[in-house]
């Protein structure tokens, strides 16, 4: 497709040399003062096109020939001509110098092309009002029948894109009359077609017909998009044009909510009335309306048309595409007219409304949506958006962790499908699409679920997707923690443990979620230590749990560490000493059973020793209990340790320890700091703020002179 | 409304550095923002006209990486074709939507819809709440007659010599950047104005 050829083309038109090119420029100009224009003009031109468009640079063109070319893009009837010069023209700009002051002027009478070519050249606001202002202009100028080839809904829509107040409200009133002429009143009569009178034309007309719908059916009553005919007329083309741009031109200039001036504040009250009166408007009150409230009514009832002729069955296929789209931009027209907000969100909650409670709809949107539409990139792209403006945590983790699961499950070609369809297997797939609770064994049974998906584990998609769920779910906790809802976080902490064993067994995959996990675990209750209270059922039964030990190491030393240093009254007054001594004891059975039987990592058993430790300074009579097995590790019954070195870390930390139990409330304070030592704000004290203040005050005021320079010793207390 | 529309390369190019993508066509549509919003308002027409290239180019490129990523994440072996089977081309095409932050170029959002046909992109740029089904089904009709008109899957470059072909495609089917709700009829009766055109 892309050659070599093509590439050295545009090489060589970016170094055309100087002198060439004004060569070049010199023949063109030469072909222009001609009276015919054939091959070798058009050709010259779109040379001359590659050269100015093929480098970002400008390049400025010799004054008579840009002349020529304004000349010929203006009044040439020749459309190849007027396309190549205005391509070019775009390209440049005009010359600059004494003499050359270009004006819309110089590009009447306005066409589409030439229009076009001034709005690239706009530097203003006020360059877009003055084009719009000839362009409405233009508008009153025309015979009916000739509008649609200026193109003016369409140009008139990118200038109020780029600058609303570029229409007065003059030109607002005036085009809103005009929009529902063409929306509403555009012929039903098939446009376009011929009379078979010839010269002598008789009452020998030939009817045209009706246009019809896209089923076939002949068309029962206003034209809008989803008619057809064998020809347009120009009033239809302008219903084309006029739906094209309509929610557009709402949004811009019907915002129910703008109170900016004291108009728009009656506007709001004859909305409220226009509402109502869309249901059962005749065409007598309507024309009492404003123009304004007149187009709102009419794109309503336009919008309600398409709506009803979506349903017809087409006969072309290439127009069901169509029918989708104006359905869902008539929904949003509808929906957009109600309410202020602009999202897809209130579209769905306004059409559905009516029929499901809210609740129902957005678990639709939350749950099911997600895995059914990420396979589709442009309904994934605006659930994402809706994603953005609307929070749904604890779902939103679920499906992250799973989408790993989920890529895999959703491959092509996977042979596995078949498992799929057996239901057996059915209920753990829709188990992990819609990311609820299962029922029964489901959770269980999740491990033949990923048997059956490891084949896919190599392929790229997965990998990819491996690779970025870590990442995710670090961006979302950092983002769930700044909303300090308890109850949510809670929740978290629970999923958090729970999904870490229902993980896809892909190489590094387990052990990064794991890391993550952890990281924010650790996180979570450092900013709310009352949730280690909250939730120490679920805590001491992952802790207790001794083949967590060997499946989930860090995220294991993790839950154990939160435990030992948040299991305490000083952060939660519920924290009682049963709880303390049944943390203790279910942490104190975990260690007899590791270093009873196996070689447990000396990671664990060291942070099993600090955790018992810290939860027995606040208990007292548990410090024998911890102290007669740190007493055993003094005396060497290591055994079950693997190297020299771990040997040494996990004696000399049992030594640590032993030495602080012997003075329980040094222990208390050691190992259950109060968070006036946890987090020291030296500068609030009283007292202890004076020095460094004073030494503060001392180097802003004392000047570094080296006649005055004395040592500061004064400042030191 | 539509931005911008664009062809670039998304494969290799030998003088490009890895990552770059040859811009072979675009056309914005509208004047530059900057001039507008009085960020750049200092600027002459010229800076004004080199700022709007480069944000197309940075838009090629966010598109290119987005088709390589779909493509290696899809692992589908890429189809070879050529003159006369622009169809097959077309329905072996992948497609893709991408978001553009604020600022990444333009101040707004934007999203960039794309279409992959082998070595080149499609990419349409429009507003961030446009109607993507109608921004869609455009797309892919601009693109076939780009294929089809240009004789794009062929060696030769008629994208750049013949690219007056591609103003009266969009000055039909896009004018202005402006998406049309266009019926089968609609659709023919351009698509005749526009066969004359190109026979010439």
């Amino acid at each position: 497709m892309y050659s070599a050829g093509t590439e050295s083309l545009i090489k060589q038109a970016r170094e055309i040399g100087e002198a060439e090119l004004q060569k070049f420029y010199s023949r063109i100009t030469k072909q222009l003062t001609g009276k015919e224009y054939g091959h070798d003009v058009i050709d010259s031109l779109q040379r001359l096109h590659l050269i100015l468009a093929s480098t970002k640079y400008t390049r400025r063109l010799p004054v008579e020939l840009h002349r020529h070319l304004l000349s010929l893009c203006v009044s040439s009837s020749v459309e190849q001509l007027i396309v190549l010069t205005s391509a070019v023209l775009r390209e440049t700009l005009p010359p600059s110098g004494p003499g050359q002051n270009y004006t819309l002027h110089d590009y009447s009478p306005l066409t589409s092309q030439t229009a076009a070519l001034v709005l690239s050249q706009a530097g203003s606001k006020e360059d877009l009002s003055a084009l719009s202002s000839l362009l409405l202009r233009s508008l009153e100028g025309r015979p009916a029948g000739t509008h649609s080839h200026l193109h003016i809904l369409p140009l008139l829509n990118t200038i109020i894109t780029y600058c609303p107040e570029s229409l007065t409200e003059d030109h607002v009133t005036l085009l809103s009359k005009r929009l529902v002429d063409w929306l509403r009143y555009a012929s039903v009569q098939q446009g376009g077609v011929a009379s078979s009178g010839g010269f002598f034309t008789g009452p020998r007309i030939r009817q045209p017909g009706q246009v019809a719908e896209l089923d076939g059916c002949v068309c029962g009553d206003f034209f809008t998009v989803l008619c057809v005919s064998q020809a347009f007329s120009d009033d239809q083309w302008m219903n084309l044009y006029s739906f094209s741009l309509l929610r557009h031109w709402l949004i811009t200039y019907h915002n129910a909510t703008d109170g900016n001036t004291s108009t728009d504040a009656d506007d709001r009250s004859e909305v409220d009335g226009s509402v109502v009166s869309m249901v059962s408007a005749t065409s007598s009150t309507s024309r009492l309306l404003p123009p304004k409230e007149r187009l709102r009514e009419k794109s309503f009832l336009y919008c309600q048309r398409l709506i009803e002729q979506s349903d017809r069955k087409v006969l072309k296929r290439t127009d069901t595409d169509l029918q989708k789209a104006c359905l869902v931009e008539a929904l949003c027209i509808l929906d957009r007219a109600e309410s202020p907000c602009p999202s897809l969100s209130s579209t769905l909650t306004t059409g559905l409304r009516q029929r499901w409670p809210v609740s129902v709809v957005w678990r639709c949107v939350f749950g099911v949506l997600p895995a059914e539409c990420f396979n589709d990139p442009y309904l994934a792209h605006e659930t994402l958006s809706l994603h953005q403006s609307q929070s749904a945590a604890a779902s939103h983790l679920r499906t992250t962790v799973h989408t790993t699961s989920l890529t895999c499950s959703r491959g092509r070609g996977l042979s596995s499908l078949e498992a799929f369809r057996s239901p057996a297997h059915r209920g753990l797939f829709l188990f992990l699409l819609r990311g609820e609770a299962g029922s029964g064994d489901t959770m269980d049974r999740l491990s033949v679920l990923h048997d059956l998906l490891m084949e896919a584990a190599d392929w790229s998609r997965v990998i990819q997707s491996a690779q970025s769920v870590p990442v995710l779910l670090h961006v979302y906790f950092n983002t769930v923690t700044t909303v300090s809802d308890e109850r949510l976080l809670a929740q978290l902490v629970l999923v958090l443990l729970e999904r870490s064993s229902l993980l896809l067994n892909i190489p590094r995959y387990t052990a990064e979620i794991h890391r993550v996990f952890s990281h924010h675990l650790l996180k979570l209750c450092k900013l709310h230590p009352s949730l280690v209270v909250d939730q120490s059922r679920e805590l001491l039964e992952f802790a207790g749990t001794t083949t967590n030990i060997h499946s989930k190491e860090d995220l294991y030393t993790h839950v154990v560490w939160v435990l030992g240093e948040y299991l305490s009254v000083s952060y939660d007054s519920r924290c009682s000493v049963d709880l303390v001594t049944s943390c203790f004891e279910a942490l104190e059975a975990v260690l007899f059973e590791v270093t009873s039987s196996g070689s447990p990592s000396p990671r664990v058993v060291t942070s099993l020793l600090s955790a018992l430790a810290k939860l027995a300074s606040r208990s007292h009579d548990l410090i024998p209990r911890v102290s007669l097995f740190l007493s055993k590790l003094r005396s060497g019954a290591v055994s079950w340790c693997g190297s020299e070195e771990d040997v040494v870390a996990v004696v000399t930390r049992g030594e640590e320890l032993w030495s602080l139990l012997k003075l329980p409330s040094v222990a208390l304070s050691v190992l259950t700091p109060p968070s006036l030592v946890t987090a020291p704000h030296w500068h609030r004290d009283t007292n202890a703020a004076l020095p460094p203040r004073l030494r503060t005050l001392t180097g802003l005021t004392h000047t570094p002179d080296t006649h005055t320079h004395t040592p500061d010793t004064h400042t030191h207390t | 409304m539509v931005q911008c529309f664009l062809i670039h390369t998304i494969g290799p190019v030998s003088t490009l550095a890895p990552g770059e993508s040859r811009v072979l066509y675009s056309r914005v549509f509208g004047p530059e923002e900057g001039a507008l919003t009085g960020a750049d308002s200092e600027l002459g027409p010229e800076q004004r006209r080199l700022l709007r290239n480069e944000k197309v180019a940075v838009v090629a490129r966010q598109v290119r990486s987005a088709v390589t990523l779909s493509r290696e994440a899809s692992g589908r072996v890429l189809v070879e074709t050529v003159l006369g089977e622009e169809l097959v081309a077309l329905q072996e095409a992948d497609s893709g939507v991408q978001r553009l932050g604020r600022g990444e170029p333009w101040t707004g959002e934007r999203s960039a819809l794309w279409l992959g046909v082998q070595g080149l992109a499609f990419t349409l740029v429009t507003e961030p709440h446009e109607n993507l089904l109608l921004a869609e089904g455009t797309l892919k009709n601009i693109t076939r007659h780009c294929l089809e008109h240009l004789r794009m899957l062929g060696p030769g470059s008629e994208v750049l010599l013949k690219s007056d072909r591609i103003d009266v495609l969009l000055h039909r089917l896009l004018p202005h950047g402006q998406l049309l709700f266009l019926n089968h009829r609609f659709t023919q009766s351009l698509e005749k104005e526009l066969a004359n055109y190109m026979a010439q």
